[in-house]
Order: C-alpha cells, then sequence, then structure tokens
C-alpha cells in the first residue's frame, strides 16, 4: 500500500504535557483519511508538526514519502493545508490573499489562482476585500489557497467549522471531488458523523495517542456490533451470557443489557444464540434487538473505555 | 481566464523567487490605505507643506522671510525629511514585520515548504520598494523647490544634492531596518510603532543632547546617520564628535542586529 503520509512515535510534549503521544499514521494515497478525537485530543497539533509549523520532540514523519523536517520544501510543495481556521489579510482581496501565497510556491501556482478561485465558486466575489467575506466563504478561499498546490495531499484541519448545513453538504461533495481525481485528503475532527460520512479510513486519537486505526467499516464492525437484550432476570442473564463464546462482554443499558460480540462471526446468529440460551435457561426473553453501532458509538466506546482503565 | 489575465499569469509564474516574494510583500503594504495616506503625509505632503508655507510667509512680509528656495532651506527640508521619513519607514517595517503573524498567515506561507529566511528576507526588497520611492519624491520635491524658488539665494552644488539624496535614503533605509527587525521579534505592529516613535522622536534625540555620555552617545543611531550626513546639511558642530570608521561600525550594527534578530525570531518561532 502506497502512503501519502506516515508517522512512527510521534511524539510533542509541551513542558510535562505530552499533547501528542508516540503517534504512528498511516494513511493510504487517493484516500480521504478521517483524524477524529475529543477537543484537545492532540489533531491540532500533530498536523502542525507534519507541515513545520512546530518541531517534533521525537519520532519520524514522511509526506508524500519525503522525510520531514530533512526534505521539508520538497515534501510540502504538494501539500495544500487549512490549520485551524483559515486566517487572511482582511485589507487584501480574495485574490490578492491567494497571490501572496502563490508569491511562495511555485512558479505555476499563480496561473492556478483563477482556476482555484472558480472552483470554490467564489470568482464572482475575488476582487473584494476578505473583510467582507462570510465565514463560509473564508472557508472556500482556504480551499482554494490549498488548490494553488495543485496538491497531491490536503491536510484540513476542522474544515466544516463555522459552515451551515448547505456548506457542510457541498463541502463533503467537493472532498469526495478531490478523492476521486486520487488526491489524498487528511480530515481532522472533533464531528464524528462528519468522518463516518466523508472518509474511507479513520484513526481515533484521545489524549495524544491513536487508539484504533483502519478502514471505517472494518473499525466499525470489529468494535460495535452488539445486541440489545430485555429479561426478567438480568442479572441472571448477564452471568450466562459472560460465558457465551462470542460475547466480549456484557454491561447494563438502560433496562437492559448490551450484549457487546468479539470480532468474528454473524451478528444475527449470535442474536439466536442469545435467545436460545437465555430461553433455554428459563428466562422470559422480551427484547433482542441486533446493532451495528456507528463510528460515534464506537467512539465514544473506545474513548470511554480508555476513560474507565484511567 | 481571458487572454490577458492568462498573459499576466505567465508573465508572473517566470519571475525568479526572490523577486515573486518581495513583489507580494510590496502589495500588502501598499494595499494599506492607511499606512499608504500616513507615509506619503510623511514625507512628499511634509515637504510640500513646509516648502509651501515658507514661500507663503515669504510672499506676505519679503524683508522678514526670505524666499523657500535656497541652501538654508534645502538644509531645514532635508532635516524634516529624514525624521519624518524615519518614522513613516520604521511604521512600514513594523507592518511587514508584525503583518503575517498576526494575520495569522505566517502559518500558511510557512506550509508552503518555503524556508522561514526566505520569508523574512522578502520583506527588505519589499518595503523598500515602497519607502525608497516616496522618500526620493519628497527629495526630488525638495530639490526643485530649493532651485525654483531661490529668489536669488545661493543654491546647492550637485554633490551636495545627490549625497543628502544618499543621506536621506540611508537614514529612512535604516529606520526601516530597525521597524522591520522589531516588528519581527515583538510581532505586533501598535507595540512596535508606540517603541520606535517613543525612541526615534523622543529618546534618541534627547540622548544626543546629554554630553554627560560623552562616548556612550557614539552608539546612537542618530549620532551615527549624523555624522555621515553632507557637510553641508549638518554643520560639524551639530554632530556627536566621532571618527568616520566608528559612524560606519554604528550605522551598520543598527541595521543588521535588528535584521538578524528579526530573522532568528522568524526562523524559531512556533507559527
Amino acid at each position: 500500500m502506497e502512503l501519502a503520509l506516515e508517522t512512527r512515535g510521534l511524539t510533542k510534549r509541551f513542558g510535562d504535557r505530552l499533547a501528542v503521544d508516540g503517534v504512528d499514521l498511516q494513511v493510504p494515497r487517493g484516500s480521504a483519511f478521517g483524524y477524529l478525537g475529543p477537543n484537545g485530543a492532540g489533531k491540532t497539533t500533530l498536523i502542525r508538526m507534519l507541515l513545520g509549523l512546530t518541531r517534533a520532540t521525537a519520532g519520524e514523519m514522511r509526506v508524500l514519502g519525503r522525510p520531514v523536517p530533512a526534505e521539508r520544501a520538497e515534501a510540502l510543495r504538494r501539500v495544500g493545508a487549512i490549520v485551524e481556521e483559515p486566517r487572511f489579510h482582511d485589507h487584501l482581496t480574495g485574490r490578492e490573499n491567494l497571490r501572496i501565497v502563490a508569491a511562495a510556491r511555485e512558479p505555476q501556482a499563480h496561473a492556478r489562482i483563477d482556476g482555484a478561485l472558480q472552483r470554490v465558486g467564489l470568482a464572482a466575489r475575488a476582487d473584494e476585500r476578505v473583510r467582507s467575506y462570510s465565514q463560509g466563504m473564508r472557508q472556500r478561499l482556504g480551499v482554494a489557497r490549498c488548490l494553488l498546490a495543485d496538491p497531491e495531499l490536503l491536510i484540513l484541519d476542522e474544515p466544516t467549522n463555522g459552515l451551515d448545513p448547505a456548506g457542510i453538504q457541498e463541502f463533503r461533495l467537493f472532498v469526495r471531488q478531490l478523492v476521486a481525481e486520487g488526491r489524498t485528503v487528511l480530515l481532522s475532527s472533533h464531528l464524528l458523523s462528519e468522518v463516518e460520512r466523508i472518509c474511507d479510513a479513520v484513526a481515533i486519537v484521545d489524549r495524544g495517542r491513536v487508539v484504533a486505526q483502519g478502514p471505517i467499516a472494518d473499525l466499525s464492525a470489529r468494535e460495535s456490533r452488539s445486541v440489545l437484550v430485555g429479561t426478567d432476570d438480568p442479572e441472571r442473564a448477564r452471568t450466562l451470557l459472560t460465558a457465551l463464546g462470542e460475547v466480549a462482554r456484557v454491561h447494563a443499558d438502560g433496562d437492559g443489557l448490551r450484549v457487546v460480540l468479539g470480532p468474528n462471526g454473524s451478528l444475527e446468529r449470535a442474536a439466536a444464540e442469545i435467545n436460545r440460551l437465555l430461553v433455554r435457561s428459563g428466562l422470559a426473553v422480551h427484547r433482542l434487538e441486533p446493532q451495528r453501532a456507528s463510528l460515534e458509538q464506537t467512539f465514544l466506546e473506545i474513548t470511554s473505555r480508555l476513560e474507565d482503565a484511567t | 481566464m481571458t487572454a490577458a489575465a492568462s498573459t499576466v499569469a505567465l508573465r508572473r509564474s517566470a519571475r525568479p523567487l526572490p523577486f515573486r516574494l518581495a513583489r507580494a510583500e510590496l502589495l500588502k503594504v501598499r494595499k494599506r490605505r492607511g499606512l499608504v495616506a500616513t507615509a506619503v503625509l510623511l514625507t512628499v505632503a511634509a515637504v510640500v507643506i513646509l516648502e509651501v508655507a515658507m514661500e507663503l510667509f515669504h510672499l506676505s512680509n519679503p524683508v522678514k522671510y526670505s524666499a523657500a528656495g535656497g541652501g538654508d532651506h534645502f538644509r531645514r527640508a532635508m532635516f524634516l525629511l529624514s525624521q519624518l521619513g524615519s518614522v513613516a519607514a520604521a511604521l512600514v517595517g513594523a507592518s511587514l514585520g508584525a503583518d503575517d503573524v498576526s494575520a495569522g498567515v505566517f502559518r500558511d506561507l510557512v506550509a508552503t515548504g518555503r524556508s522561514r529566511a526566505a520569508l523574512f528576507a522578502a520583506r527588505i526588497p519589499g518595503g523598500l520598494a515602497m519607502v525608497w520611492p516616496l522618500t526620493a519624491a519628497a527629495f526630488t520635491i525638495a530639490c526643485l523647490f530649493t532651485v525654483g524658488l531661490a529668489g536669488g539665494k545661493p543654491t546647492p552644488d550637485t554633490t551636495l544634492f545627490v549625497e543628502s539624496g544618499l543621506w536621506v535614503e540611508l537614514a529612512v533605509g535604516l529606520a526601516f531596518a530597525l521597524g522591520l527587525g522589531l516588528g519581527s521579534v515583538i510581532s505586533s505592529r501598535a507595540q512596535t510603532v508606540s517603541i520606535l516613535f517613543g525612541w526615534i522622536v523622543i529618546v534618541e534625540p534627547l540622548l544626543t543632547r546629554v554630553t554627560a555620555l560623552a562616548a556612550g552617545r557614539e552608539w546612537l543611531l542618530s549620532a551615527g546617520v549624523d555624522r555621515l550626513a553632507p557637510a553641508g546639511i549638518l554643520p560639524a558642530r551639530d554632530r556627536v564628535p566621532m571618527s568616520l570608521g566608528v559612524a560606519v561600525a554604528v550605522t551598520v550594527a543598527w541595521a543588521l542586529v535588528p535584521l538578524a534578530a528579526g530573522l532568528w525570531r522568524t526562523r524559531t518561532r512556533d507559527a
């Protein structure tokens, strides 16, 4: 698998606080990859290290196959990035702001300005001062700025912040278009449903550590297949089900029990097996509900489990 | 894209990197209307106002006030231009030094992969491309008034004109370097301008007059710059006594130290 981005043991320490803790990340080329975690999990810090905005305390990074920071200039030549909210010189127009960044890029970047403005739908207002732009327009201008690099890799940090629902919908389509063109998109977000809708693969980060990583379908299936069970004797049912082979764990969920399954086997077959066991043991089953969790449930499950362990 | 726009884009593409970066820096400052207006006011407008006022005084009372032109008024104009031009240059330098960071754009420039040293270095020609032509325009106006309104008074010779022009450009160039360096270190235009204004307009002129400082005064920027002024503009009695070598060393130090500090901060700061 060819990687657009790879980190090994990447660490950033601010005094006593570990912001990024030995992150191993592998982002396949040509995919939309979500970097998912709650606020303060170290997502932006990781992006800032990848772009050379701050130094790593330890670890290795490769961007588009080149080591960073050793070959940073060459590595970032085909990388476009929005870090946190896109910022501009407010006294300049949208087009002039792009000219400023184009000057720092390769010579051909100037010729891409009009195309980039056209693509993000800002051509008509490109000659207005950025001061008059809405949040959504600034976000679009930020994307146009990324496109000046003709990027193989786009790094977008919380890109849908401040967008209205229509803008978010448009942004999703835009990212998928970019991926369809063979570009790679690394999208950092705390909005789980957002990542689930846009991305092909995801790394879940918590307190600076990557706690799960892989294709979204695999991650959801692996972590969050469960059966909600309602019986007349939850305590006894819990004891019985914990001993069942396919069951990873059982915990209370409202009035019933949530039976979380292991990684293998069919969810429907496991539900039937649970029902059979409980009925044979003389328990009355009034609820049996197989569930495939969304990534959001998986995410909450992983992070809450970590919290329990600490 | 129209054919004309396409041609412009291609022409820009063909320019070498330092030129493109410097042009981008010039764009940032020349589009700041308030800054440009202030710089014009402190250079071109200031000289015009001085000369016109002098001529009006002369016309209203020729016995009491001499004509606006001639050598004596030229000296006055050069002194004014070196002082106010330095303030304008410091403002432009402070703006270029601080604006990228305070606007939050610095990180986007760094994220292009371009070296921070190149980004910093581009600010020097970019800012001077605004400061020097403005000063040159003001100087030219002063020269025209000097000759045109001399009214029979002696006018400076060509050598003095040329030396004075170079000296004024040196003075504003140094103030620009000071503003740029300090602005890059502090990253706040307002704070940089306050500090520099206080230093250039209040502290340095006062310290220059404190004879108790003795040789310590040689290390003041204005002492070095004044020593390099043409004798026809600033007589020896009005300067801090110092050798030419020390004056050159002090002047170079006042240019290089702030720039080196600005470069260091630009290279080491978290973007």
